[in-house]
């Protein structure tokens, strides 16, 4: 799956970006950029999916990939793909149709929310079996007091709470692969068993440990559109995510940036006010315009220049807004038509 | 009476040899010296004094990941007044703790944290007990793990009201003992000294003719003992390497490794996979084994000698804890002398950089030290800068973080620095031949040969002595129950966490 999943990007990114821009990408770095790039090239599934991966690790990938003649990368480090590589997608498209994984709507939460059950299992079922001193398997401690919190409500009625969780977690592993439902239940911790390890479970399913990280995530955020999507079926685990949700979507500063544009701010004087480039302001904008499009863009751009933009993009038919810009000529800055090609993308 | 204690805050029924004997006389406020050897519990020496003492007990002790696993470990019981005070802690972690610092029972302190004046400021301001300084032996350049900013402790002692004091080691030789106390400056500290030796522990060593030779042994011994096993190597490479040949070749033995370059999460559930019998053999580093309270490690073997015997003894101390039979085995080859050569080599600074330092400290008087800056562009090790600073500051260059080097001569400190780095290489070269030639010695009993420089009677063995004496694997009988994790489907798995099904 990882492997395909970067083939993917590359296919989809083709010349337009640089690999590197997938790694950024991948692990959710450099937000603004790796997110309007997700938008642009519809691989908003993947955002953040894999925070863990090392950029020399990813190189190491991408020359594999090459040697393998999946991928020809040219000197500016970008690629494309090879014939083979092409239908080696073509006959995977099965495998990417199947892929539950929602990086940019899910990857701010997904790791508290996996800690969080993971936790709570671990402390639920060694209290119930009358274990007090068992080593928590995470340091987190927003994670910790979480927990804590919550099994102080789940006190009085353990059995039960444990039947809840367990009659859950079911119906959501019995609707998924065979393989995936094993995976996620050999990662839980209780009472006298404790989680493989990531190395442990690539030994176990022979699989190299990225695409474990990668199966891991793309488990994880099935649950979390699961429960958001069936909450009548999951009303115990529903707990676990409710209140992750605001963390959903913008990065801390971008979300400074909106609550100061709330208020009426222009981007000169947010950027004053926060001791910020104005660049960067308007790299917030763009960020908040993927989630609010009808909010930003009106107050920005009249009709006619949204007109006048969007017919220069279908003209253009390329998503480099060098190509754009030098259609609109000097009307427009390169932040107009950012953001006008944020929201459209929003619309497909 | 202290029973009574030791099971109401531990549940322990009863204390092992020399528990009982130091916490009284430290609850009595007299100053002690107590050396138990690995695996008695010295941590229950301060651990049950903190519980029961009006004040604050403070650890100070080097071991960073030994402190965090111990913190854990007290929280886990429900001891909750703990806290350990260590560079791994932000800075807002740090402030949120130094200022309720009154509400802890129990700190531990890294030596540096203790160096820290914001730090120590508070610790001034709280009420200080009992001043327990673990790795006693860290004090002493004759010890096997010398660490500069120990020497400082004395001048903590009074400033803190003269507390009681507790110094403890596992390792520590009469010589060592008696620097210990001379270091510290507290005369009138009462020694209490427990016997080193384990004489449930056998010994034996296997001259290999190779590599190659080792690990065919090992894969034989592992498949006729399928008991918890700790192997260890000088490296982490090898960790993986031995572990993935077991898995091929013992597939019925659940192997795994372990060293300090994994994630730590990932790091705790092999730990603890071990300690639950999930898994029999780890392949490890010296990084494993700090803080693992199992008490049936059958067998430790070392694919890889450590530098010392003191080293060797902990190490081998982690098996039998349940006082039952267990085995300590070395394999050794040709040429293995070589890597902990390279190991004592690499623990002190080249010519190179001792005078490139003097040079750069020669240029800069008056200017602040920067750690991290000296570290990079001189490539130093901590272990390494660890060594040069106090030797700066010993002679004068260094004066609370600052270079002094107006009208001092350089070159000859650089060479001082340098003919103490010698001593030093030939001192831990000296201690690396002890093991060597236990190892190699033709006749005589390995646990004599062990522990007689620890103590004056080495006890007779309980079951089998050694190789020389009477040892043979064809003759062992370990006792072990193996606990096989089931690996059925999701459902099954599913069923047993949460206790349905069969499981109910
Ligand atoms: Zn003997």
């Amino acid at each position: 799956m990882f492997t395909l999943i970067i083939l993917d990007c590359i296919n989809k990114l083709s010349l337009d970006r640089s690999i590197s821009g997938i790694y950024h990408m991948l692990t959710g770095k450099k937000s603004v950029q790796s997110i309007q790039d997700a938008h642009i090239f519809q691989l908003t599934a993947y955002f953040g999916i894999y925070k863990r991966l090392d950029f020399a690790e990813f190189e190491r990938i991408i020359t594999v990939l090459e040697r393998e003649q999946f991928i020809a990368v040219s000197d500016n480090y970008s690629a494309v793909l090879t014939d083979k590589g092409k239908q080696y997608v073509t006959d995977k498209q099965e495998i990417l149709n199947q892929v539950g994984l929602k990086g940019l709507k899910y990857h701010r939460m997904s790791e508290q929310f996996l800690l969080r059950l993971q936790l709570f299992c671990q402390t639920a079922t060694n209290l119930f079996a009358g274990n007090n001193s068992f080593l928590a398997i995470t340091d987190n401690r927003e994670v910790q007091l979480w927990v804590k919190h919550f099994y102080h409500e789940t006190k009085p009625d353990l059995r039960k709470c444990l039947d809840e969780m367990y009659k859950e977690l079911k119906i959501f592993l019995s609707q998924i692969d065979q393989r995936s439902a094993e995976l996620f239940v050999d990662r839980l911790t209780g009472f006298k068993r404790i989680a493989l390890s990531k190395e442990q479970l690539s030994k176990k399913y022979k699989k190299s440990i990225h695409e474990i990280e990668v199966q891991l995530t793309d488990i994880v955020h099935r649950l979390i559109a699961f429960i958001l999507n069936n909450k009548q079926v999951t009303p115990f685990l529903v707990s676990f995510v409710d209140d992750l949700k605001s963390q959903m979507f913008l990065t801390d500063s971008a979300s400074h940036t909106y609550r100061l544009y709330q208020k009426g701010l222009s981007i000169a004087e947010i950027a004053s006010t926060r001791g910020l480039k104005q660049n960067t302001i308007q790299d917030h904008i763009i960020e908040i315009s993927y989630i609010f499009p009808e909010l930003i863009l009106p107050s920005f751009l009249n009709k006619e220049a949204i007109e006048t933009i969007k017919s220069a993009m279908n003209q253009t038919n390329s998503k480099r807004l060098k190509d754009i810009k030098a259609l609109v000529g000097d009307n427009y800055s390169y932040f107009d038509i950012r953001l006008v090609v944020a929201v459209n993308q929003m619309d497909k | 009476m202290l029973e009574k204690y030791l099971e109401q805050y531990f549940g322990y029924p009863e204390f092992r040899p020399g528990q009982k004997e130091i916490i009284s006389n430290v609850l009595d406020n007299k100053d002690v010296l107590g050396v138990l050897p690995t695996g008695s519990g010295k941590s229950i020496c301060y651990q049950l004094p903190a519980k029961l003492l009006d004040g604050t007990v403070v650890v100070v002790s080097p071991l960073i990941a030994l402190m965090v696993d111990q913190v854990k470990q007290l929280v886990a019981t429900g001891f909750k007044e703990v806290v350990a005070i260590n560079s791994f802690l932000d800075f807002e972690g740090r402030s949120d703790v130094l200022s309720n610092l009154s509400s802890y029972k129990l700190i531990y302190i890294s030596p540096e944290m203790l160096q820290n004046k914001n730090v120590f400021q508070h610790l001034l301001r709280i009420s200080v007990s009992l001043f327990v300084i673990d790795e006693a032996h860290c004090i002493s350049q004759w010890g096997h793990e010398f660490r500069p900013d120990y020497l400082k402790l004395h001048e903590v002692i009074p400033l803190l009201g003269n507390p009681t004091v507790l110094a403890l080691s596992a390792t520590a030789t009469p010589d060592v003992q008696k620097d210990i106390i001379h270091q510290l400056q507290v005369p009138k500290m009462k020694k209490l000294i427990f016997s080193m030796d384990r004489d449930n522990i056998a010994f034996k060593v296997e001259h290999c003719d190779d590599v190659t030779e080792k690990l065919t042994y090992l894969v034989d011994i592992i498949g006729k003992f399928p008991v918890p096993t700790l192997i260890y190597f000088t490296s982490r490479n090898w960790t993986e390497k031995v572990a993935n040949i077991l898995s091929e070749k013992v597939p019925e033995v659940s192997s795994a490794f372990y060293h300090g370059g994994m994630d730590q999460s990932e790091r705790l559930l092999i730990q603890q996979q071990f300690m639950n019998g999930q898994l029999d053999v780890i392949c490890c580093t010296s990084a494993f084994g700090m803080g693992i309270n199992k008490n049936d490690v059958r067998l430790i073997i070392h694919f890889h000698l450590p530098t010392q015997i003191e080293s060797f003894i902990q190490e081998v101390g982690r098996a039998g804890r349940d006082g039952q039979s267990s085995v300590s085995l070395v394999l050794t080859a040709p040429n293995d002398n070589m890597l902990p050569k390279n190991l004592i080599d690499a623990e002190f600074p080249t010519i190179g950089q001792i005078e490139m330092v003097c040079t750069y400290l020669s240029e800069n008087d008056g200017v602040i030290i920067s750690n991290d800056m000296l570290l990079e562009r001189y490539q130093l090790s901590e272990s390494q800068w660890r060594f040069l600073y106090y030797q700066l500051e010993k002679s004068g260059v260094i004066k609370d973080n600052r270079i002094v080097s107006n009208n001092i001569d350089l070159n000859k400190i650089a060479k001082q620095i340098q003919s103490f780095v010698n001593q030093r290489k030939i001192h831990k070269l000296n201690k690396f031949n002890d093991l060597e030639k236990w190892v190699h010695h033709k006749e005589q009993c390995r646990r004599d040969g062990l522990f007689s420089s620890f103590q004056a009677e080495v006890r007779k063995a309980k079951f089998m002595c050694c190789d020389k004496c009477d040892f043979t694997f064809e003759h062992w009988e370990p006792r072990y129950k193996s606990k096989q994790v089931k690996q059925g489907s999701w459902q099954d798995v599913l069923d047993e966490l949460f206790f349905k099904g069969a499981y109910e």
